[in-house]
């Protein structure tokens, strides 16, 4: 995240440096519209090579294919086997009836057309944001419909990633300016020394958390959505909700909190040490106004990258986290796509990604423009 | 900045502990010493020891104590309680990893699904409670491809198209020391593909005890076989001691699966190893199913890419015929059809052995018996696949509570599981059960809906049945049935086990004309045996027709047009004679019928004599004709359903349609099963509105064995069924017609408001039907479908539907299908969803996203709760050996055993034992003599006599005696043994 946020403002002050002078015909309008219909198609080429590749890759360009009819016919050959209806069969019989049987499953999944028309369609459906059908998975409801299979964890999954997330977010940038103020104090050297915890990751915590709060303690559960049997009342479904929250998200944010803030300190610490501040600080602006003024709006692109980008990632899921705590997210239903080879979940998936990635890119654009004197609209474009 | 460092070296050790926690290898499991004589670890070949085991392995201490049950309690007082044990039980989804745990912790009960072989030693020290059932069973599978010089396609030798060096193998494995070391001791080391210790095996006791002795692990003499073979084949050892040929090293490829329980990974690596103690350079190729199913499967195995497979195999549930398993597991003809078991060339003898026995050609159970003896030492001299181990699974959970569970395949597949499941000590309370994701992985609904075990155990509880399947045997007890007779056709080999079966036979048994044979989707009635009896008539009128117009055909100037104008009028005579308006036109005159004509003009002229010409063009005539005929000439005529060789008649109680209710309150009526019969048909077949190609193969199957129903009263209900199969235990083939469609239990109401949606092409009963109509897999629990079954249900009550009326219609009113109708509408609007059924649970709620499923008592259940109350633990026996320590050569001696209950330690009942058997090996581990136990008392005392003239014939030196139990309860024998000195 922190990472991230950083190359972003080095992009954005390249971009900001001063343009050339404006010719008397280079309209604001024209500017725009160019500049936007020109990144519009730069992101809409983008997106579609994005995608093309996301299916190549889930399909292995093709081999997939030759798996899948694999495992049909192994899976297929053991169900016939091994179930009881059909043991005093002919053999003629049974072999009949689990050639019959590998058909019609590959038809169902589509084996009998070549895997670079599908592919196609594939590609042509996320582009206009048909999702389709899922080959293998249903719904925890039992739906087939990528639409709802995502949509379904979609709760579940922002409630785990959006808690925790902005909980890290806004503690660490608060916290981070904070100490970029006291910089050297005892609290500071404190998280600097424990920012190496950041090296295990979410899971590890997980682990620990389970085994001192559920499996010692018995004060919290150790995994799920909710109390079994889940609570009549909506009230106590939404405080059993929150309860089993406590572990999942608490193993994120003990994962990367004080990385986070180290990350967040340093930057602030780059920007407190301009010599505008400086100045500033000389001419007897109190700390509140030199921390508004001069800290925090240079550094307030960055912030707002950092929020976009941690915004989209929310819809990814934390799949280990998820699968530890038995977390119905969609983490754990992107990585079962991925195992499964169901490419229109793992398409649907990418697709969201990808256009909300694009849009907030695109987007990122213009409130730079809006927060940022310094930095114009495709100003750049027409040097 | 004495503090600067102090941090700095905080975070360090902070970050640094984590790195070595995190890398540091999990605590190992306790383990057993391995066996003595398996001192050679599996990555040091060279240091294995030479001297042969002793053999047989001795059954592990998983395998003496099946379900560590609970310690034995007072018997409860007689229960007045009805439905299940419990108030209620709670399922939910628990990770594996953490079961144990959390049963410690009181989070759950019971982890149902059970957990592998390697947790064994973590349960038994957290000092839960489990039950013990078979699971999945490892081979070594090898690739049997070779030329007359066992050469691959590209000349390379393939050392396993030797039947002698697969036999070889068998003795480089060390199945104690895999078991010991990989399995902790909690799996069976397997030398056969029968289920070890199961129903056949325990039939075959002698035999089995005696080949695992003679193929006990010896990997010197697995040396020489191979080095004697690998010679005589051409091969020559390089200066390396690795076999070359041509002049280049003999290169193993070995397919080794990582992914599963991961044990297959140490198996793969164990078994490289002792290839290359016997010579063989391994190429280990890692990779998970579906890595490495593109190359056991999928290549061609002349091309040599792969020569052995660590094959994975699944046990469904106790199994008490395994006869066709060495057709299955080896022969060319198996039914897995893949081109490694086509390339395998079996003995002879053992193919004819394996197909007799495949095929039911035996007349006496002592014929079929004779039958097995042959197969398993020619199975093992065959050994396309070397058997390992078979695995066991452990569900375990907190001793104050009772769980029965199938022995064959576990908690979760055992109808009786919640029929049974209580606390020791109490009537009522809450069970949680954890088990896997796969609660709600597919949408239920009782025609096709979810097929996982976590579901169907789910489902079971809220289930009845007509007959509750034995977790000991594998054999049925009657639930709603009262009592059944099976005739069968004389020299039918079967038998009766349980008193509510009356076996007879008689020489003929014919189907009655107005039994039901099969059904006539487009005008929605069943086609009787009167019906079959005229089809039959008709299709071999239009087969003599289609003869004689084939007769009129030109062979030698036979083309296309000749073909179209055979089957044109074939088709118009066809019309003439039966009324039909069949039109072969269209079909013939599309792009697809055209190529198809043309094929097969050109296949037929193909073909060498003109009988052949002619039986061909008489075929594609009538297939064509066939295919377009909506009537039921060309299926039924072509079955011949007049006799069958057996016939169950199912008996159920005069009061059964009072005392048995559905949980929505309406009372079980003749209807339900009217319903479970049409389905049975109308699902599967081409013209219904509900059609699933994908059950048409499963429907094909049925018919090709299944002779004619026949209700035979309804007050009480009685139904006779006439089969072509014949379970050799006659309590195995009672059909009883209850309304369970496979997949769950359901009144008839709810399956046709499902039927209604389906046929409405909004929903769809299956998964293929589904996305091929593009609709949602029905569920009855949860999601769109619950609003699309609503809307039908209230068409359904405003249209007084009666569901395939013609027939439906006399079992039911239109004012009794709008209560039934009414009573589903009323359930759903209490539980929001259309579970329905008759058993001691009812389903409460399902929480789908949450992966949370609640039963609850259903306190109008028939039965008291007690009525299974004996199967509440398995009743596994244990065999304890009195006798002299030595013998004398020429002198007779005698061994007592005793049989004793493994919970109790009560005496087990002579009676409830089958047989005892005793073996004697020398110091070799050869079996030297095999004799049968006397029973000396009630109290499951017998008497192991060795006579003067076997003792004459031991040699002196140590010994050894096994003897084994084979219990009539449990299918699971119990066997001891004790070593003795044979003095000269």
């Amino acid at each position: 995240m922190s990472s991230k946020s950083l190359a972003a403002n080095a992009e954005t002050q390249v971009r900001s440096e001063p343009t050339a002078k404006k010719s008397f015909d280079d309209s604001t309008l024209i500017r725009m519209t160019k500049y936007t219909g020109i990144r519009l198609v730069t992101m809409a080429i983008t997106v579609t090579i994005g995608v093309y590749l996301t299916i190549l890759i889930a399909n292995m360009g093709g081999y997939v294919d030759t798996i899948m009819r694999n495992e049909i016919r192994d899976n297929t050959t053991q169900s016939i086997l091994a179930n009881p209806s059909f043991r005093t069969l002919s053999t003629e019989a049974k072999q009949r009836l689990i050639q019959e049987k590998i058909t019609s499953e590959e038809n169902r999944l589509g084996l009998n057309q070549p895997f670079a028309v599908r592919s196609l369609g594939y590609l042509t459906n996320a582009l206009t944001l048909n999702l389709g059908r899922a080959m293998q998975m249903t719904s925890d409801q039992g739906s087939k419909e990528v639409r709802l299979i995502l949509l379904e964890r979609l709760p579940a999954t922002l409630l785990l990633t959006g808690t925790s997330e902005l909980f890290l977010f806004f503690v660490s940038v608060f916290v981070a300016l904070a100490l970029s103020r006291k910089y050297g104090g005892w609290f500071d050297k404190f998280t600097i020394a424990l920012s190496p915890t950041s090296a295990a990751p979410p899971w590890f915590y997980g682990i620990f958390l389970i085994l001192i709060f559920a499996a010692v303690l018995r004060v919290l559960p150790f995994g799920g959505l909710v109390d079994v049997p889940p609570p009549d009342n909506k009230i106590d479904y939404a405080l059993s909700v929150l309860k089993h929250l406590i572990l999942p998200a608490a193993s994120v944010i003990i994962a990367s909190i004080f990385l986070s803030i180290y990350t967040w300190r340093t930057f602030f610490l780059i920007f407190s040490s301009e010599d505008y501040v400086e100045v500033a600080k000389a001419k007897g602006l109190s700390p509140r106004d030199v921390e508004q003024r001069y800290i925090l709006r240079p550094t307030l692109p960055t912030i707002i990258t950092s929020f976009a980008l941690l915004a989209i990632t929310l819809w990814t899921g934390f799949t280990l986290t998820e699968t530890i705590f038995l977390w119905p997210g969609l983490g754990i239903t992107i990585y079962r796509a991925i195992g499964l080879y169901d490419t229109p979940v793992i398409v649907g998936s990418t697709i969201i990604y990808a256009y909300l990635l694009a849009i907030t890119v695109l987007l990122l654009d213009f409130i730079y423009a809006l927060v940022d004197p310094r930095v114009k609209i495709g100003g750049g474009g027409s040097k | 900045m004495l503090r600067n460092r102090f941090y700095v070296a905080l975070g360090l050790l902070a970050a640094f502990s984590m790195i070595l926690g995190a890398c540091a290898a999990p605590a190992p499991a306790p383990t057993t010493q391995p066996a003595a004589q398996a001192t050679s670890a599996p990555t040091q070949p060279t240091a294995a020891p030479a001297q042969p085991t002793s053999a047989p392995a001795q059954p592990t201490a998983a395998s003496a104590q099946p379900t560590e049950a609970a310690k034995p309690t007072e018997a409860p007082a007689q229960s007045t309680r009805h439905g299940g044990w419990l108030d209620e039980i709670d399922y939910s989804v628990v990770d594996g990893q953490s079961a144990i745990t959390q049963i410690q912790a009181d989070a759950i009960n019971l982890f149902s699904y059970g957990l592998a072989s390697d947790k064994l030693a973590d349960i038994k020290k957290a000092d839960l409670c489990y039950t013990q059932s078979y699971g999945t069973y490892y081979s070594l599978l090898f690739n049997p491809y070779g030329n007359a010089k066992h050469e691959y396609a590209d000349g390379r030798l393939n050392p396993f198209s030797n039947r002698k060096i697969r036999e070889a193998t068998n003795w480089a494995v060390d199945r104690n020391y895999i078991n010991q070391e990989i399995y902790a001791g909690g799996a069976l080391p397997k030398l056969f593909p029968l289920t070890t210790q199961l129903v056949d095996y325990t039939d075959l006791i002698a035999e089995a005890r005696g080949l695992e002795a003679k193929y006990a692990y010896n990997l010197d003499k697995a040396k020489e076989i191979v080095d004697t073979e690998m010679t005589a084949m051409g091969a020559k050892k390089g200066a390396d001691g690795k076999w070359e040929y041509n002049g280049k090293p003999v290169k193993i490829t070995f397919l080794i699966r990582n992914d599963g329980d991961g044990t297959r990974l140490q198996l793969g690596n164990y078994f490289g190893t002792q290839l290359e103690a016997m010579g063989f350079a391994v190429e280990h190729k890692e990779g998970k199913s579906s890595d490495l199913s593109p190359l056991w499967i999928g290549s061609d195995p002349k091309e040599g890419q792969w020569d052995i497979y660590t094959g994975g195999w699944g046990s469904n549930g106790l199994n008490r015929d395994e006869r066709t398993i060495f057709r299955e597991m080896y022969l060319p003809n198996s039914p897995q059809g893949i081109p490694l078991f086509t390339d395998n060339v079996p003995d002879p003898e053992f193919q004819k052995v394996g197909d007799d026995l495949a095929d039911g050609r035996f007349k006496t159970l002592q014929e079929r018996h004779d039958l097995m003896v042959k197969a398993l030492p020619l199975s093992v001299q065959d050994s396309l696949q070397v058997w390992l181990v078979d695995l066991q699974s452990y569900a375990p959970f907190n001793c104050d509570l009772e769980v029965s569970s199938d022995v064959g395949a576990g908690v979760e597949t055992t109808f009786m599981s919640p029929y049974t499941m209580r606390f020791k000590d109490k009537e009522g309370g809450q069970v949680k059960v954890g088990t896997t994701a796969t609660l709600f992985t597919d949408p239920w609904n009782p025609v096709n809906g979810a097929n996982w075990v976590t579901s169907a155990y789910v489902q079971n509880a809220t289930a009845g049945r007509g007959t509750m399947p034995d977790p000991y045997t594998g054999l049925a007890w009657p639930l709603r049935a009262e009592k059944a007779d099976l005739v069968a056709q004389t020299g039918t080999p079967v038998q009766t086990n349980l008193d509510w079966v009356n076996l007879s036979f008689e020489d003929t048994i014919k189907v009655p004309d107005d039994a039901w044979v099969d059904w006539d989707p487009v005008n929605q009635k069943f086609l009787t045996a009167a019906d079959a009896a005229k089809a039959k008539t008709q299709y071999d009128q239009v087969k003599a027709k289609a003869d004689e117009l084939v007769g009129a055909v030109a062979l030698a100037k036979l083309d296309d047009a000749a073909l179209v104008k055979l089957v044109t009028d074939l088709a118009a005579a066809y019309n003439t004679a039966s009324g039909a308006t069949v039109d072969v036109t269209k079909a013939l005159t599309s792009d697809e019928g055209k190529q198809a004509v043309a094929d097969k003009v050109k296949e037929i002229q193909e073909l060498k004599t003109d009988d052949e010409k002619k039986a061909a063009l008489a075929e594609f005539a009538m297939a064509q004709v066939g295919a377009q005929d909506t009537g039921y000439v060309f299926t039924l005529g072509q079955r011949d359903v007049s006799t069958a060789k057996s016939k169950a008649v199912i008996y159920y109680p005069a009061d059964m349609f009072k005392t048995v209710k559905w949980h929505d309150g309406s009372a079980l009526s003749p209807a339900d099963f009217i319903m479970s019969m049409i389905l049975t048909f109308d699902y599967g077949k081409p013209g219904s509105a509900i059609y699933d190609e994908d059950v048409a193969g499963n429907l094909e199957a049925f018919l090709s064995h299944f002779k004619g129903v026949q209700i035979l009263s309804t007050d009480p209900l009685t139904i006779a069924t006439y089969d072509d199969n014949v379970f050799s235990d006659a309590e195995l083939n009672i059909t009883t017609w209850w309304p369970n469609y496979g997949f769950g239990e359901a009144p008839w109401q709810s399956v046709a408001i499902g039927n209604e949606a389906v046929a409405a092409k909004e929903l769809a009963w299956g998964t293929g039907q589904a996305d091929r109509n593009k609709v949602e897999w029905m569920s009855f629990i949860g999601g769109p479908s619950l609003d699309i079954l609503s809307k039908h249900l209230d068409q359904a009550i405003a249209n007084k539907t009666i569901p395939y009326a013609d027939v439906m219609g006399k079992y039911v009113t239109a004012d009794e299908a709008v209560a039934r109708y009414n009573a589903l509408k009323k359930w759903y609007a209490d539980h929001k969803h259309f579970w329905d059924g008759t058993g001691p649970y009812y389903l409460s709620t399902a929480d789908l996203n949450a992966g949370v499923a609640v039963s609850k008592q259903n306190p109008d259940f028939v039965d008291l709760s007690d009525r299974w109350s004996k199967f509440g633990q398995a009743p596994l026996g244990e065999a304890a050996l009195d006798g002299p320590a030595q013998l004398k050569v020429g002198e007779a001696a005698e061994y007592k055993a005793t049989f004793t209950y493994q919970s109790s330690g009560d005496a087990y009942p002579t009676k409830d034992i089958r047989a005892v058997k005793f073996l004697l090996y020398d110091s070799t581990g050869a079996t030297v003599y095999v004799g049968a136990g006397t029973p000396t008392s009630d109290e499951g005392v017998f008497t192991l006599a060795i006579p003067a003239d076997v003792a004459a014939k031991l040699t002196a030196g140590a010994g050894r005696i096994e003897v084994a139990g084979v219990f009539i309860p449990v299918a699971i024998p119990a066997f001891t043994s004790q070593d003795y000195v044979v003095l000269p």
